[in-house]
């Protein structure tokens, strides 16, 4: 296996790292998650495949081949991929303006997505930007599945109560009609329904270890079967239709100028915006699994995996897949230890859908709706809702202003947005560098020979010194000398300094005139000769003057001994 | 021998006059129709009707479909309407296609043609006394005659049915009853025997339709080329056809295949009442129970 040892091949080919590990022991318990894994997601792939306007069997096809792609190609190795509530929503928006759900010309769009998002998402991955996603706002990613999770409760309910909805219309709408319609619901629908929404929220409730959506489904469909079976004229209600399904169902993306062109703008939005919404969730269940495991996932492989898994799907009929957490949760729960559970479940779920695909046909759709409420409600997280509308300020107005967008705008405008409060919020927080000003024993320290505590401030400053934060440095210093008339000399703190450039020199270097010319001095102290280089380039170290600059290490010090374990407060 | 002649020789003078009557149409207005035009014989035994090129509405050729989404629509429609066992394949519960009953792609009069009953709806039905839309009487067709599961009314099948129904009617007009719509009109004499229609069914049925009503499966397995007329690949003991009367007003006008009017009045009965007392499956409107011990439905007349 000297190949594996080769790093380049290794992030490659990154199934080669754990075929060497499969011992008797960990391919039972891989088989036994696996076995777990593929019944589990049964359900859910019908479901979203129905809440993304696409026929059932797309949906089960995005559970078989993208899982088995994914356990070859992705990095981490609990990690379990297959359809997504968000990427189903983002499907229906943004395909409901092409075509009509459910046709041919529907499936081919999406097709054409899943290619398109798998090109963008491997292309991030080699340009190495899968690091940037940890820099997306959990609080607006909550907020963005919160928002999800709302949109297909209301966008559930038509199926629920048997009557049609019109896909695509705002929510207010659907809930405007709603009262004025639920006089025309169709009643075994509402029965069949609430019995599957009951049974799969009492088990959850008081057997929290058992999979409570399949418990759901499994209800439900016993419920329409033995009402049709015995109530007169109990047999109109909608139902999931025979599946036809094909052991390898070739697709292949279209872009003829006939099929593409009309839609290119939304599909590639469409595709860009799925993309990410892919990498996000990968990169949180990543980050989620390697606390609990300590494998360290790279984002880069890992999103290079999504890409391919994406790729691969799109000339098998599948529709965009990325990371499913409950599934990676449930997996690692029930003992999955390498990605041979991807594969197993992939192939157990083929089995089951030969098997059952008859009685599968007779699926009430008002239980698939019940199914979506059930995973609708479980994306709602009630506990982090109240906490973060408890916080006051930045958290609770980002939060509010991404779930409203995404509820009332689409889910397209809750990511755009998102991705821009992320960045100000980013900004906002790095342009404010820290800084609090030293007193008594914690200041003399810093005080050269010469000066006193009583002529002298110590400021300590942290954080990034660079063109966004000169503004509020300027303003801090300006505070400093007027309102606490602190104008004689200024001991500047820098050793938590990470990053100085140009801009925040020069701000530095003002600072240091207007002190000299008032009659005072200026000192800066620095950890390390890190920064010389601009500190040099910029003229700060001659506008200071000689012997103004001091370091907490020494030269020989610097860069050899591991950084002292100071608490900066 | 003297007999035959005179039909052979009054077939050519009609077939002659009607050559000429067609040509006194503009050629352009005038496109082929399935249907060829037959003669009346006046006998006490078979009536038929008189038809001359024009009398009934005539669809568009596929050759006239669209070619852009609307378009493709039409070809799906067609796709599911003629070939249910592939396209249609989630809601279909039996062996049969919209085409084993609906004859020539759903423009055959007197087969329940498409470009007829689309402009009629919405409308009262006598069967379950309601107005029901082109969407509900699609999704019976589907939970009766295909012994399946009925398409929900915005599912992607109901659009593109609806939307071939709509072309296959382009410039019929609309809540006119066309001639020609739904099923032909036959007189009874006596009650219908399933026993003379056993006979019937072997002499002239069992050929293609076989001895047990099994029908005749494609070449490639899937779908039927002469479809079962009875048994579990059959349409179900709801459908419109599971009644003997609607049952002998389609073999009237249609069969034997190609020869159609051929069967008398009281004939096609017969053969309907055969078809009727065999097996097919439960109606779905009501229970198992109910199907057990309850007399079957479409007896009455």
């Amino acid at each position: 296996m000297a190949a594996a040892d080769n790093k380049l091949i290794r992030s490659v080919f990154p199934f080669l790292t754990w075929t060497r590990l499969l011992d008797r022991e960990t391919v039972r318990a891989d088989i036994m998650a696996g076995i777990a894994a593929g019944v589990l997601i049964l359900p859910q792939a019908i479901a979203l495949a129905t809440l993304a306007g696409l026929p059932p069997e797309i949906g089960l096809y995005t559970a078989i081949f993208p899982v088995i792609l994914c356990a070859i190609f992705c990095s981490s190795w609990h990690v379990l991929s297959g359809p997504n509530t968000s990427i189903s929503v983002m499907i229906i928006m943004i395909l409901s303006a092409y075509a009509t759900e459910g046709t041919p010309d529907f499936v081919m769009y999406a097709i054409t997505m899943t290619f398109i998002a798998g090109c963008i998402q491997v292309v991030f991955g080699m340009l190495r930007l899968g690091g940037i996603f940890n820099y997306f706002s959990h609080t607006i990613m909550m907020a963005l599945v919160i928002g999800v999770g709302i949109i297909i409760i209301i966008q559930q309910l038509g199926d629920f109560l048997g009557l049609t909805a019109v896909s695509g219309e705002p929510v207010e709408d659907t809930l405007m009609a709603l009262p004025s319609r639920l006089k025309d619901a169709n009643h075994f629908d509402v029965i069949i329904g609430l019995i599957t929404v009951g049974s799969g929220l009492l088990v959850k409730r008081y057997r929290k270890h058992w999979p409570y959506i399949i418990i759901a489904m499994v209800a439900g469909m016993l419920a329409g079967w033995l009402i049709e079976h015995t109530i007169i004229g109990a047999g109109d209600f909608d139902k999931l239709g025979y599946l036809s399904l094909s052991a390898l169902p070739l697709s292949a993306p279209d872009f003829s100028p006939n099929n593409f062109y009309e839609a290119a703008e939304g599909l590639i939005m469409g595709s860009s915006i799925i993309a990410f919404l892919g990498l996000m969730q990968s990169a949180v269940i990543a980050r989620a699994m390697s606390v609990k495991t300590g494998q360290v996932v790279d984002l880069n492989v890992e999103s290079i995996g999504q890409g391919i898994s994406n790729i691969g799907g799109s000339f098998l009929s599948c529709y965009p897949s990325c990371g499913s957490f409950n599934r990676s949760a449930a997996n690692l729960e029930a003992g999955g230890r390498t990605p041979l559970t991807g594969l197993i479940s992939a192939l157990v779920l083929a089995g089951l859908v030969a098997v059952a695909a008859p009685v599968l046909a007779h699926l009430p759709m008002s239980t698939v709706a019940g199914v979506l409420l059930l995973v609708g409600w479980g994306l709602i997280d009630v506990p982090y809702l109240k906490k973060v509308l408890r916080i006051r300020g930045e958290t609770r107005i980002v939060f509010g202003l991404t779930l409203f967008t995404t509820v009332y705008g689409g889910l397209e405008w809750g990511v755009m947005l998102g991705i821009v409060l992320s960045i100000v919020v980013y900004l906002r927080s790095v342009s404010v560098p820290d800084y609090n000003i030293l007193e008594t024993i914690e200041a003399n320290q810093y005080l050269p020979e010469g000066v006193t505590d009583d002529n002298a401030t110590v400021l300590r400053l942290s954080g990034s010194i660079f063109f966004g934060s000169t503004a509020a440095l300027e303003r801090t210093f300006t505070d400093l000398a007027d309102q606490d008339r602190r104008q004689g000399i200024l001991v500047i703190d820098g050793e938590y300094i990470d990053n100085l450039d140009e801009a925040g020199a020069n701000a530095l270097i003002a600072e240091a005139d207007k002190r000299h010319k008032a009659g005072g001095d200026m000192y800066l102290w620095l950890r390390n000769r890190r920064l010389d280089g601009i500190i040099d380039g910029s003229g700060l170290r001659c506008a200071l003057g000689d012997g103004h600059i001091f370091y907490v290490k020494t030269a020989e010090e610097s860069g050899s001994l591991p950084e002292p374990a100071v608490n900066p407060d | 021998m003297k007999r035959l002649i005179i039909i052979v020789t009054s077939l050519i003078l009609l077939t002659v006059s009607a050559v000429q009557h067609a040509g006194e149409i503009d050629p352009l207005e005038v496109r082929p129709s399935l249907v060829e035009p037959r003669v009346s014989l006046p006998s006490n035994l078979i009536t038929v009707p008189v038809v001359s090129p024009g009398e009934f509405f005539v669809p568009p050729m596929v050759d006239d479909i669209p070619d852009d989404k609307t378009g493709d629509m039409i070809r799906l429609g067609r796709n599911i309407f003629t070939n249910t066992q592939v396209y249609g394949k989630r809601f279909a519960g039996n062996g049969l296609n919209c085409t084993s009953c609906h004859l020539s792609e759903g423009r055959q009069p007197f087969a329940a043609p498409l470009w007829a009953a689309y402009p009629i709806y919405p409308v009262q039905r006598n069967k379950t006394k309601k107005v029901v839309t082109w969407e509900e009487r699609i999704q019976d067709c589907f939970r009766y005659s295909l012994d399946g599961i009925a398409p929900a009314v915005d599912a992607p099948e109901m659009t593109a049915l609806t939307t071939y129904a709509k072309w296959l009617a382009t410039g019929a007009p609309v809540g006119v009853s066309l001639p020609g719509r739904s099923f032909a009109n036959i007189k009874k004499t006596k009650d219908p025997s399933p026993i003379d229609g056993e006979i019937i069914y072997k002499a002239q049925c069992a050929l293609c339709h076989g001895k047990n009503g099994e029908g005749q499966k494609n070449a490639n397995g899937i779908g039927y080329m002469f479809p079962p007329l009875w048994g579990t690949d059959s349409f179900n003991r709801a459908a419109g056809l599971n009644k003997v009367k609607t049952a002998a007003q389609f073999i009237k006008a249609n069969m034997p295949l190609g020869a159609g009017y051929t069967l008398t009045d009281d004939d096609a009965l017969d053969v309907a009442a055969y078809m009727w007392i065999n097996f097919r499956p439960d109606d779905p409107r009501t229970t198992f129970m109910m199907n057990r011990f309850a007399p079957k439905p479409g007896g009455g007349h």
